[in-house]
């Protein structure tokens, strides 16, 4: 009786803690995702047809659509975002080495993800405007003979947009690699250091060996969402002059319709970028956990 | 502050050193963001226009004081504003952090059909990005009637995330036998949830209900999509910059910048330690 | 210690959170949706677009309108995001509203017919409101239908607006009449170290000066009848032909070409937002802008606009094309003058007959010359139907909504809205007498003259345009092109003829794929 009890109500706790985000799961995501691919299909008039993805490959092909150059500035943006991810580990890396001032940068190094883009990016394009040192000096090093609108200028425009990118992330995710780093422990390093071991080969042989599976993790993630990869063209300048990503070209085909023409044909035309962007993002994520199976396998969580 | 560079070789101080230096270039750089939007939130509209880049020649205290009366949006006043940032920002954290770690505990200490079957999907789920599903969200969100209302909050009762990973190593790793210890003194599954294990978890669901609070206190995108006629403060900065075509107060603009900043500039400050500390991913290979 | 500390003081910023929220709800309730007392009545909400003649005056009004009918309530809600005014539209089971006050265009299937209100005479108004409407605004405002859907309730008149001072300076004493003349202008200016221009790219004001430039070159009724109703010479509607023909488009764009350049334009042109711009504009750094009558109300917290003025649009050098005796600019330049002095009353047309013809100096110009450049000189830019009132069909309390409007458009609304904002409207004073603007600024008066002495009102925003330009056809020389004439970069620089091109294969490219397919 006592045991039947129990049973009873392990099942009610089981149902009180997954009841909710399951329905939550599956009415605002596998709901959305079904519709998303259903949306693909049809026409302005509702009707099956295969029009959005003939226009999607036209317009892929098109050498000045807005769709290609989004492709192609998202691809960019990934691979700075690669090149640029062992900086960004370093910098939580050597604030916990403690270099001088760490604890200084250890809080001031959160301000960019402390202070809301909208407010971030808003400074920095009067910063960079044309009243500005910045905008001045590029117009005196290349002897424009004129102060160039950074972010109006196709020469400039996609340029700003990243360096304002790079600059906000340059700390790199602190919350993660500090957690991380701060389990290290500190035995294992001291006794290196008291067998002289060079700064340069304590991270390579010691660091970055313990923290691998962060890592991998980490570089899984970034590959998986490589075609999310963008910076604030939307906020600085509504990604015109050439700074257009995918994920702003999709967030404002939502936005232009939104309110009461949220049934036009822009969202089908949109599910349908985004399904072959999937299939193909199915694919990279496939690909890259075949190449790092071993490192995947380390990965516990 | 040098204390640390003591016992280290010359070329090693040498490098230390420079990065520091570059440290600093950047670290000052983000300071200039802050310092550049009170300058100018206590300067004069003209003032911000003509010369960026001085300092108020007067303190213009004015772009505070009118602020209640000039900030407003799409019949949002600041005070209404506020309370739609914190009503979304706290509810839907809290709402969203409550659900993960309950969710995320339970699938880690119980056996259920699919309980194991919910980590692979939230591992894919995580991992693998679906894209393009904006319009059909939106068409979702408007036939539930969850456009431009405070229920908008419920959407963020989600346990499939991230944060439900957080949750279940961090779970996997705790102990049971305190639950075996107090289910021998007759508490019942939900007690020994909120009064064992939960506790135990304090510190994890702190400071990621901290860094969602965060990210929705500085959310703009979804908000301007889903909630236009409920702006938070963030939105309403972003539109009453965009409709600063009717208005010349440049001023007002950058004081509700610093209005805004402010909470999560403190609250960083104070919980700095916590938050470093004590999310980590991928573990260590010891 | 320090842990207790922390606590303390996450407690104490909730709370000043809530507490903050809580004075705030309140104060937000009152302070913005502006309602009256609970009085027993019938409601009329009213969903307002908040611009830049902002809602002031709908609050005098409503103030005039319920001292009269005690029996009404009358509530707003505004935004200054037309999207957001508009965002329930046609959504009957959610949308309360009674009356809007924005901007939008053909949805006629959700708008209740204004021709009653039209027809009526206003208490205390000698004259229907028809009879007090401008006859060309009234043209537009006409739906293919023949029913009047919706009517101005804001925008104004636009032309260049010049800093005296700095004209004053730089020693121009004749105004530019036409747009070659416009670009000596700028030459001027800038040899005295002034730089000419400033707009905001983005904002699209040149959109407005456009219009005049194809109404000059074509003619208002080919302008309204032909090129905006999209039919041709035959009566073939849509036409696509008279999209892609040569009209007065195509040489705006070649007048363009000529003074928005990287020389005359002021940096930053491209990317301040407009009200920075304006504020440099006010504070001297620009000699021009083509700007609305609206600008003093917009800036008002700036101070004076005591040293600006507007002066006419110029006219379209072009439109020498469409003429047969004059045949340069020269000639043209003085056809004006003799034209304004005729509209000042310094002169009667009488002078200057000659016959059938009429004459300066020793030149004769044609009867058919002279009238084609008087239609052209007194074309003036406006964008009334920017801002219009209409009731939706659903609405809980129409009669009360007309009412509003009746008492909105009567003699005593009219000149409750101009006083507080200054600014002109398409609508005569019944009692034939003008508007009081002796205690206006100087720049509004001038916006009231400019209007007075308007035969022609090209207005884009007209019902009267066809559905095509809502299913996709409306940028035809926009922003874009705007931006490629002014801007530094040579990669980005384009020539009229370029732009042009482009507006062709836009045409072109989506006239049967998309426009057609889209018609409602």
């Amino acid at each position: 009786m006592e045991k039947k009890k129990r049973k009873f109500n392990e099942v009610i706790f089981i149902i009180c803690c997954i009841s909710v985000p399951i329905i939550q799961w599956l009415i605002f995501y596998v709901y959305p995702n079904f519709s998303t691919i259903f949306m693909a299909f049809r026409d302005s008039q509702g009707v099956w047809s295969l029009d959005n993805f003939t226009r999607f490959f036209k317009e892929l092909k098109l050498p000045t659509s807005d769709i290609r150059l989004a492709f192609r500035n998202t691809f960019l943006t990934f691979g700075i975002l690669f090149v640029a991810y062992p900086f960004k580990v370093m910098v939580s890396y050597f604030i916990y080495k403690k270099v001088p001032g760490s604890g200084f940068y250890r809080i001031v190094f959160f301000l960019p993800s402390i202070l809301f883009a909208v407010c971030t990016t808003m400074v920095f394009s009067r910063i960079i405007g044309v009243n500005g040192f910045i905008a001045q000096s590029v117009g005196e090093i290349l002897d424009l003979g004129y102060t160039p609108e950074l972010l109006q200028d196709e020469r400039f425009a996609n340029t700003v947009v990243l360096l304002e990118m790079l600059w906000l992330q340059f700390p790199g995710d602190l919350i993660i690699w500090g957690g991380t780093f701060a389990r290290i422990p500190e035995e294992v390093l001291e006794s290196a250091s008291l067998d002289g071991v060079t700064w340069w080969s304590e991270f390579t042989k010691i660091i970055v060996p313990m923290v691998w599976p962060t890592v991998a993790l980490q570089m899984v993630l970034l590959f998986c969402g490589i075609f999310g990869a963008s910076g604030n063209a939307f906020l600085l300048n509504n990604g015109s002059h050439g700074t257009i990503t995918l994920s702003v070209w999709m967030y404002k085909q939502v936005l232009e319709s939104s309110g009461a023409s949220y049934t036009a044909n822009v969202y089908n035309y949109l599910s349908a970028v985004g399904l072959m962007t999937t299939i193909v993002a199915i694919g990279i994520s496939i690909g890259i956990r075949k190449f790092t199976d071993k490192m995947f396998d380390d990965v516990e969580f | 502050m040098f204390k640390s560079l003591k016992r280290k070789a010359p070329a090693e101080k040498l490098l230390y050193c420079f990065v520091s230096l570059v440290f600093l270039l950047f670290a000052l750089s983000y300071i200039y963001i802050i310092a550049w939007t009170l300058m100018s939130s206590l300067k004069t509209h003209t003032e911000i226009v003509l010369d960026p880049f001085s300092l108020p020649k007067v303190l213009n205290w004015s772009s505070y004081s009118e602020l209640p009366e000039v900030f407003y949006v799409n019949n949002n006043g600041f005070g209404q504003m506020l309370f739609n940032s914190v009503w979304f920002s706290v509810v839907g954290a809290f709402l969203q952090q409550f659900v993960t770690i309950a969710f995320a505990y339970c699938c880690s200490k119980y056996k259920f059909p699919g309980s194991e079957w919910i980590y692979t999907i939230v591992l894919i789920m995580t991992t693998l990005p679906i894209y393009g599903t904006g319009g059909a969200t939106y068409r979702l969100y408007h036939e539930l009637g969850l456009i431009n209302t405070y229920a908008h909050v419920l959407a963020s009762c989600a346990g499939f995330n991230l944060h439900f990973l957080y949750y279940r190593a961090y779970f996997k790793n705790l102990s049971w036998t305190y639950a075996e210890a107090a289910m021998m003194d007759g508490a019942n599954h939900f007690q020994i949830y909120s009064k064992v294990m939960l506790p135990q978890a304090k510190p994890l669901f702190f400071s990621l209900f901290l860094t969602t609070w965060l990210a929705s206190w500085n959310n703009w995108s979804s908000v301007l999509l889903y909630l236009p006629k409920l702006p938070t403060l963030p939105v309403g900065i972003q539109q009453f910059n965009v409709e600063m075509i009717y208005k010349a107060r440049l001023d007002v603009l950058f004081a509700a910048c610093m209005i805004v900043a402010i909470p999560a500039l403190v609250m960083f400050i104070a919980f700095n330690k916590v938050l470093t500390t004590s999310v980590s991913v991928g573990g260590i290979k010891g | 210690m320090m842990k207790k500390g922390k606590k303390y003081l996450a407690i104490l910023l909730a709370t000043a959170m809530t507490a903050a929220c809580l004075t705030g709800c309140g104060g937000g309730e009152g302070g913005n949706k502006k309602t009256s007392s609970n009085k027993a009545g019938v409601d009329i909400e009213i969903a307002v677009w908040n611009s830049g003649i902002g809602i002031e005056w709908l609050e005098n009004v409503i103030a005039g309108f319920e001292k009269k009918h005690p029996e009404y309530n009358v509530t707003f809600s505004d935004s200054s995001n037309i999207k957001t005014v508009n965002a329930s539209l046609g959504m009957a089971d959610i949308d309360t509203t009674d009356l809007y006050l924005t901007y939008v265009s053909r949805e006629y299937e959700v708008m209740e017919p204004l021709d009653d209100i039209l027809d009526a005479t206003a208490d205390g108004d000698q004259k229907s409101l028809k009879e007090k409407f401008n006859a060309t605004y009234l043209a537009g405002a006409q739906s293919e239908d023949g029913h009047y859907y919706s009517l101005t309730c804001g925008g104004g008149t636009l032309g260049m607006v010049y800093n005296t001072k700095m004209f004053e300076e730089a020693g121009i004493t004749q105004l530019p009449r036409t747009t070659d003349e416009l670009t000596l202008v700028c030459d001027t200016l800038k040899s005295y170290g002034v730089t000419p221009l400033c707009h905001f790219v983005q904002g699209g004001y040149y959109t407005y000066m456009t219009q005049v430039f194809m109404a000059q070159y074509d003619g208002i009724d080919y302008y309204t009848n032909n090129f905006y109703s999209c039919k041709d010479e035959a009566g073939k509607s849509p036409s696509k032909d008279v999209l892609t023909k040569k009209d007065g488009r195509y040489y705006a764009l070649k007048a363009y070409e000529q003074f928005i350049t990287p020389e005359y334009v002021l940096a930053g042109s491209n990317s301040k937002s407009h009200t920075e711009i304006q504020t440099e504009f006010l504070n001297d750094k620009a000699a021009m802008m083509f700007n609305g009558s609206w600008l003093s109300y917009e800036m008002r917290n700036l101070g004076s606009s005591d040293k600006f003025a507007v002066m006419q649009t110029p006219v379209l050098s072009s439109i020498k094309d469409k003429l047969s005796t004059v045949n340069d600019d020269k000639l043209l330049r003085k056809v004006i003058t003799a034209v304004d002095q005729i509209s000042e009353g310094k002169k009667q047309l009488s002078d200057y007959a000659s016959g059938e013809d009429y004459k300066i100096g020793d030149t004769v110009i044609s009867k058919a010359d002279w009238e084609y450049v008087t239609a052209a000189r007194n074309t003036v830019a406006s964008n009334f139907a920017g801002q219009v009132s209409f009731v939706p069909t659903y609405s809980n309390s129409k009669e009360g909504a007309k009412e509003f409007l009746k008492y909105m458009y009567s003699d005593e609304g009219l000149k409750i809205y101009a006083d507080t904002v200054q600014n002109p409207m398409p609508i005569a004073l019944s009692t034939g007498e003008t508007y009081d603007t002796s205690k206006y600024s100087a720049y509004a008066k001038q916006h009231f003259s400019l209007l007075e002495q308007a035969e022609n009102l090209p207005d884009m925003h007209m019902n009267k345009r066809h559905a095509i330009f809502n299913a996709g056809a409306s940028d035809f020389a926009e922003v874009e092109y705007i931006f490629s004439f002014c801007t530094n970069n040579a990669g980005e620089q384009m020539t009229a003829e370029q732009a042009w091109k482009l507006v062709i294969d836009k045409i072109n490219d989506d006239y049967e794929t998309n426009w057609l397919k889209n018609i409602k």
